[in-house]
């Protein structure tokens, strides 16, 4: 019997493990900005 | 009458939720109160659209800070309500 | 001796001429001796055309008999007198005596311009005497007497005629006098006859004849008196003589007394009776008796010679007035005279009471001095007042009266000052001074009577309770009343100050009448302006508001306006008489466009907008209203979140239970940009504020849609949403990544159980799964590409994951109210470009969503995102 070169669908599956965390650094803004209101707006606080 | 001499006076103090609050109800004090605090919205309003929180979140966060901040002998609005003295 | 001897012969030689010098000298000595002895005095003797005393009297022992203003001498023979004024006032000092005869006098003429007699008046008399024969003439108007005395014989006659008209206008009808007698030293005698003939009163048909006659002898009278028929009195009142009036008497007095007159008017009969003890018993009873529809009761009387006395009695007067007295009354019987008066006057259950009040009199003048006490009660309020002072024709004087009104919720005490109250206007600043409920009120009300109407102000000052600092209230109210109708006249105006309420700041406010307003028991008609200036709380203010009212009795309409924010309201209003409560009901009708000025107390800023609404609302004890409430094309915004196209309405109820709200159709959103856009919102809410059911729940968002049958806010539960059609392609593009390195295809849906509290939103088990095919494909930034190069295994995962069709997706979802999400991903598929490769990608992702959604809403590159990734592992 010859041997047949073909290019079967491997039947063994990759499993890849992929974890993604995501960060958003607006929060510290948020605090800047209010910061800034309080110090520099003596009129107001 | 301005917003030192209101708070010296012990007439006006700060509030957790950001908006300046009447100790001792006087007609000068509520009108100082009501333009401050039509102007403090306006300012975190513009915050709040900057850093597309909600208005009361920035409300919120100015308040803890102005009582943090606020000078001892001030009146402060306490977490249940009262006008404490820091 | 030669000075002496030197008068005496100049004197001789000019006797003639002294003595003419000295004859009117020498009258007059004669004349003054005269009249000194007749008691004449004189304050000034002066000599113009004839000797003139101006201001004299004629006292008889130490008593003014006559008193007078300029007599003049005018003729020496006859002596003729002209007197301008004279009066006689009676020396009522001892009994009566009588009058002497005239003495013997020279030939003389009296004129008098004015003989002043008590009760009468000014007459104009002329005296003349010749040969001791006395006539003296008295003339007024048309009425007019002649009197001769011849003082030898001693006998005197008189003839009149005189005219009631005269004396008093309204009185009709003519009097004859005639009489004749002898009139001698201590003996004056005669007869006198009188007829009444047609005697009348203006106005009234009824006339009637008279005859009076009387006799003097032996100082003992007798008087008869007959009415041919009733006599007109005015005011529909006659007078019947039943038997006519028989009197007899000596000069002390009266001995004998019969009377029987019956007066009868429109109110009732009043009948005067007077008997005589026993024959010249010089006193006896009598009765005053009242009948009739507004009259009734009987005063026993007692006369004597020197007084009448009214014993105790009830009367009942017009008006249902109640007279009374305990202790007899005792008047005498006097041209000048003092009685003490103690009575009491009822009304309904009101009494007045005097209290040392004596009436006093001289002729023609009255006064009554004392102190009246008032007590009682009207419309169920105590009264009690009092007043010490003087009453005379003229009017009231004395200290102010004063009055305390009382009731559970009212206290006032009123001061009356009196010197105003006099006819014809009785004009009084009535001053008040108290509290109505927690009102308290001080004021003045002015009262007069003026061209035919009572009128006057009311300026009155209160001071609402429920203010803590401020709030004056000043009311200014011209009012008048005619026919039983009272108004208050158009410019009425009450004014409340500026004041606080707790810690909000409440502007003035003003009401004032357009129209007069009218009150009657139905209670007020007419119009009104309402202007108040608005109030400042410490988070926001109300601007101005003014409105129109108008009062119609049990109904009233005020039309309201808030200029500054063009917000309208209407409110109708009736009065409500149910069962044994009184209220009110009404509707009301609300218009106003949305403004971010009316949310500066909010969190929420009304960008635009208009809301309507319309109701009914009613007062009953306690307060209950019904009504839908639209709003359309709404758009507001949290901030950062921005919500547009809102539109809805809502049934709304208010009553004891608080507020209820219910949605009438769907509630509608266009559109709500969380930082992704949620598009056609619909729901139908139910709440009271603070739970909200919602139902029938549905947006679109993601490409997909969102649905949930019923959900409520705030709970703690977790409650399915169900999520369908989600557009991977759009949750992509949440990475908001110029060139994203993840790119997907394909719809995918599930379930989310969402847990809503008050102020987070959680989520728990959430299972989303593919709907279809789905496509991955991850193209490497450059970063991550650069990765790659360094790590086989990364390669070949990158490589594989290139392209994947996948057939079987299944996620987890889990997110704490942190906003922390965490999604466990399985993903079954194949790789095409590996001829079919099979790959199983076990995904997870962290990522906090709010703050994802927040960067959204800023679409600031700034904050990248950092793909911080485990290893990846590969395994076979």
């Amino acid at each position: 019997c010859t041997p047949r070169v073909a290019l079967e669908a491997p039947k063994e599956p990759i499993t890849i493990n992929l974890n993604v965390k995501i960060d958003h650094e607006i929060r510290l803004k948020v605090e800047k900005d209010v910061d800034k209101l309080i110090s520099e707006d003596s009129a107001l606080f | 009458l301005d917003l030192d001499g209101a708070k010296s006076q012990g007439l006006v103090g700060e509030q957790p939720n950001g908006y300046l609050g009447v100790v001792k109800a006087t007609p000068q004090a509520v009108e100082l109160a009501a333009d401050i605090n039509a102007k403090r919205r306006a300012a975190y309003d513009a915050i709040a659209k900057k850093n597309g929180a909600t208005l009361d979140q920035v409300a919120a966060l100015a308040g803890q800070k102005a009582i943090e901040k606020a000078a001892p002998g001030a009146y402060v609005r306490s977490a249940d309500g009262q006008w404490v003295k820091k | 001796m030669g000075i002496g001897s030197g008068l005496t012969s100049s004197l001789h030689r000019y006797r003639w001429l002294i003595v003419l010098a000295l004859l009117p000298l020498g009258l007059l000595l004669a004349v003054a001796a005269a009249a000194y002895t007749l008691g004449v005095r004189a304050q000034q003797v002066g000599w113009q055309d004839g000797l003139e005393l101006t201001g004299w009297q004629r006292l008889q022992n130490g008593c003014v008999q006559a008193q007078g203003e300029r007599l003049r001498v005018t003729r020496w023979y006859p002596l003729t007198l002209h007197v301008s004024r004279m009066s006689l006032p009676r020396c009522a000092t001892g009994p009566f005596q009588e009058p002497a005869p005239p003495p013997w006098t020279p030939p003389l003429d009296l004129a008098i311009d004015a003989l002043v007699l008590p009760g009468l008046p000014p007459l104009a008399v002329k005296v003349s005497q010749r040969a001791q024969r006395w006539q003296a003439q008295v003339q007024f108007r048309h009425s007019q007497a002649r009197a001769l005395y011849e003082r030898g014989s001693g006998r005197w006659t008189l003839q009149g005629q005189i005219q009631p008209a005269d004396l008093s206008p309204p009185v009709l009808g003519t009097l004859a006098v005639s009489g004749q007698g002898v009139w001698q030293e201590q003996r004056l005698e005669g007869s006198l006859q009188a007829q009444g003939r047609q005697l009348g009163y203006a106005g009234q048909a009824r006339r009637a004849d008279a005859a009076l006659s009387a006799r003097l002898a032996a100082r003992r009278w007798q008087l008869d008196a007959e009415l041919g028929a009733p006599l007109a009195l005015g005011a529909d009142w006659s007078l019947q003589a039943r038997q006519g009036l028989h009197a007899s008497g000596n000069l002390q007095g009266v001995q004998s007394l019969h009377l029987d007159l019956l007066a009868s008017g429109p109110q009732g009969k009043v009948r005067l009776e007077l008997d005589t003890a026993g024959a010249g018993a010089a006193h006896g009873p009598g009765r005053l008796t009242l009948t009739g529809p507004a009259l009734a009761g009987e005063v026993p009387l007692r006369w004597s010679r020197q007084q009448l006395e009214l014993l105790p009695a009830s009367l009942r007067l017009p008006g249902e007035l109640r007279l009374s007295w305990s202790r007899p009354l005792t008047v005498p019987l006097a041209a000048r005279g003092d009685s003490a008066i103690t009575a009491e006057v009822q009304y309904q259950n009101l009494r007045v009471n005097t209290v040392d009040s004596r009436l006093s009199w001289q002729q023609a003048r009255w006064e009554w001095q004392g102190r009246l006490d008032l007590t009682g009660n009207s419309a169920g309020v105590d009264l009690a007042g009092t007043w010490q002072g003087r009453i005379d024709a003229g009017g009231l004087s004395g200290a102010p009266a004063r009055l305390t009104l009382s009731r559970p919720d009212l206290k006032l005490a009123l001061r009356v000052p009196v010197a105003s109250l006099r006819p014809p206007r009785w004009a009084a600043p009535v001053e008040f001074d108290g509290h109505y409920g927690q009102f308290p009120l001080q004021g003045t009300l002015q009262v007069g009577y003026e061209r035919e109407r009572w009128q006057g102000t009311l300026d009155g000052r209160s001071r609402l309770p429920f203010y803590t600092q401020g709030g004056e209230l000043q009311l200014t109210l011209p009012w008048h009343g005619q026919q039983g109708q009272w108004f208050l006249d158009s410019g009425s105006r009450v004014t409340i100050a500026k004041g606080l309420i707790g810690s909000t700041l409440v502007k003035p406010i003003a009401v004032s009448a357009s129209t007069p307003l009218r009150l009657s028991p139905q209670g007020v008609f007419g119009e009104l302006r309402l202007q108040a200036d608005g109030v400042v709380a410490t988070r926001g203010t109300l601007p101005p508001l003014d409105g129109q009212l108008s009062a119609a009795g049990m109904q009233g309409r005020a039309s309201l306006r808030i200029p500054a924010w063009q917000s309208t309201l209407a409110v109708s209003a009736t009065r409500l008489a149910q069962a044994k409560k009184t209220g009110v009901q009404g509707t009301l009708e609300l218009s106003s466009p949305l403004s971010p000025a009316m949310s500066r107390g909010l969190g929420v800023t009304l960008q635009q907008g208009r809301v309507t609404g319309q109701g009914r609302w009613q007062w009953l004890g306690s307060g209950q209203m019904q009504g839908t409430l639209s709003a359309s094309g709404v758009a507001l915004d949290w901030g950062g979140i921005q919500a547009t196209g809102g539109s809805g309405s809502a049934h709304v109820e208010f009553g004891q239970e608080g507020l209820k709200l219910a949605s009438a159709g769907p509630i509608t959103l266009a559109e709500l940009d969380l930082g992704t856009r949620v598009r056609n919102v619909r729901l139908t809410a139910q709440s009271d504020l603070s739970t909200w059911q919602l139902a029938d729940v549905h947006a679109e968002v993601l490409g997909g849609q969102m649905n949930a049958a019923s959900l409520q806010w705030p709970s703690p539960q977790y409650q399915p949403v169900t999520v369908s059609h989600i557009d991977l392609a759009e949750v992509a593009a949440l990475q908001n990544d110029p060139e994203p390195t993840v790119q997907l295809a394909g719809r995918v849906g599930g379930l989310l159980p969402l847990q809503l509290t008050k102020d987070s939103l959680a989520l728990q088990g959430g299972l989303i799964r593919n709907e279809g095919p789905l496509v991955l494909k991850v193209q490497p930034s450059a970063g991550v590409g650069a990765m790659g190069q360094s790590n086989r295994a990364v390669q070949l995962a990158l490589d594989t994951l290139g392209h994947l069709a996948i057939n079987d997706f299944q996620a987890r979802l889990d997110m704490p109210p942190d906003g922390w999400l965490d999604a466990a991903v399985t993903i079954k598929g194949q790789n095409p470009q590996q001829n079919g490769q099979p790959v199983v990608l076990n995904y997870t992702h962290r990522e906090n969503l709010f703050e994802l959604l927040r960067s959204l809403r800023i679409g600031d590159e700034l904050s990248r995102r950092v793909l911080n990734r485990k290893p990846a592992e590969r395994s076979h």
